[in-house]
């Protein structure tokens, strides 16, 4: 006969053994490490803010609208099935077109455009906030939510400091007027933002050409050309040469967020 | 044993009735119940009698690395079975399994599980127009 004590070891030994995660392989290493990765890549984007006025200024003359919406946006939504709603306070948006005029008169008189995106920090707030690690920054830099984890309490959309971040007040799928099957749409309740296009960035690196993001694809085909995108530790990558030749602006640098979308030719040159 | 009277007959009533789905099954001869999968067009993954028990450990393995350590490569999948390299995208499932209705729902309709991965995930149910890449775009600006 089985002892009391032994009968109680068996059973939570047993049930200890359910609770652990079954997977497949215990396989933790994959192409290159996490280390190898942070010394090799990390994303940038660089915007000519004076190339992204001039096209926004004539897309407004041409169609008449203050609200239209460029090439490097309508491309982001597609891509990425980002979902039109008509009430503006519960739309989405991964990317959009602010328009800005300096305090100081004597750099830049004139009003201009910006893209504003995620700026995928190096030090990223909304990572630090997030309770369930679901926001979270790759070794490469770019910072993802893994909608698998988010619990959408929105903590996140507090800490950003940028507003790139919107929230899922209804289900995405009655927004969408197509579907592009390369990218997962989002649930009701959940946090999105731009992802730098991480599906395409990770289909060119594993085949080994260079990265580029729908809005800078569109950019560069319908629009100025104002956008690039690139590896900046790289020192031969286009957007390292257009860094060291320009100055370069981040948004709210003081924050120390170290944002890596710079922002060239504010003063209108 | 105290109440020996009671306590075994209460037993048996117990498991006979616990057990009814069962006896039921096996009287109407329906035991064991065998779907009628559409068969898929290609060859899968890892061996199909394997993805037919563990297609979901697979699917969450697919899920953390392809998400979590998607930069360090962990988009690109060994199969332990044929050795052969495939890159995650769960779209790859879709060109072989092309009807959801008559592969998939078969057998988590009958158990009753309803997966939450296509509140989100494309499904070749979902009757909307393709995005057509950026090229498609010039509709918009031209």
């Amino acid at each position: 006969m089985m002892s009391r004590r032994k009968f109680l070891i068996l059973t939570g030994a047993v049930a200890a053994g359910a609770i652990l995660p079954a997977q497949i392989s215990a396989k933790t290493q994959f192409v290159e490490t996490a280390e190898e990765v942070r010394a090799k890549r990390r994303w940038a984007m660089a915007v000519d803010v004076s190339k992204c006025t001039e096209c926004v200024k004539e897309l407004v003359a041409k169609t008449g609208n203050p609200e239209v919406k460029p090439p490097c946006v309508v491309a982001c939504d597609r891509e990425n099935n980002v979902p039109e709603f008509e009430d503006k306070r519960i739309d989405p948006q991964w990317m959009r077109i602010a328009k800005l005029k300096l305090n100081k008169p004597s750099v830049n008189p004139e009003e201009f455009y910006i893209p504003l995106l995620c700026n995928h920090c190096e030090h990223p707030p909304c990572v630090q906030v997030c309770l369930t690690q679901a926001s979270f920054q790759r070794p490469d830099g770019i910072v993802v939510v893994d909608i698998h984890r988010c619990i959408g309490c929105r903590y996140c959309m507090i800490a950003c400091p940028y507003g790139a971040r919107s929230f899922n007040f209804r289900d995405p799928m009655e927004g969408l007027k197509e579907v592009n099957p390369e990218v997962p749409m989002r649930a009701e309740g959940v946090v999105e933002k731009c992802t730098f296009c991480a599906h395409r960035v990770d289909k060119a690196v594993a085949e080994g050409k260079e990265p580029v993001p729908a809005c800078v694809e569109a950019c560069h085909l319908y629009g100025k050309g104002a956008l690039t995108f690139g590896n900046i530790k790289d020192p031969n990558s286009k957007v390292s040469q257009i860094l060291r030749d320009n100055l370069a602006v981040q948004l709210r640098a003081n924050l120390g967020t170290d944002p890596h979308v710079f922002y060239l030719k504010l003063g209108g040159e | 044993m105290y109440h020996k009277r009671y306590v075994i007959p209460l037993i048996l009533v117990f498991l006979i009735g616990f057990f009814t789905p069962y006896w039921y099954n096996a009287m109407a001869g329906s035991f064991g119940y065998e779907p009628e999968l559409k068969k898929p067009a290609g060859e899968c993954v890892e061996d199909a009698k394997w993805m037919a028990s563990n297609h979901m450990l697979l699917l969450q393995q697919w899920r953390t690395q392809g998400i979590r350590s998607a930069a360090e490569g962990g988009k690109i999948y060994h199969s332990f079975t044929t050795g052969k390299e495939f890159y995650i995208t769960i779209n790859d499932c879709w060109s072989c399994h092309t009807d959801k209705k008559e592969f998939c729902d078969q057998c988590h309709d009958y158990i009753g599980i309803h997966p939450e991965c296509w509140d989100c995930h494309y499904t070749p149910d979902i009757e909307k127009p393709h995005y057509e890449g950026i090229d498609g775009l010039s509709k918009y600006f031209s």
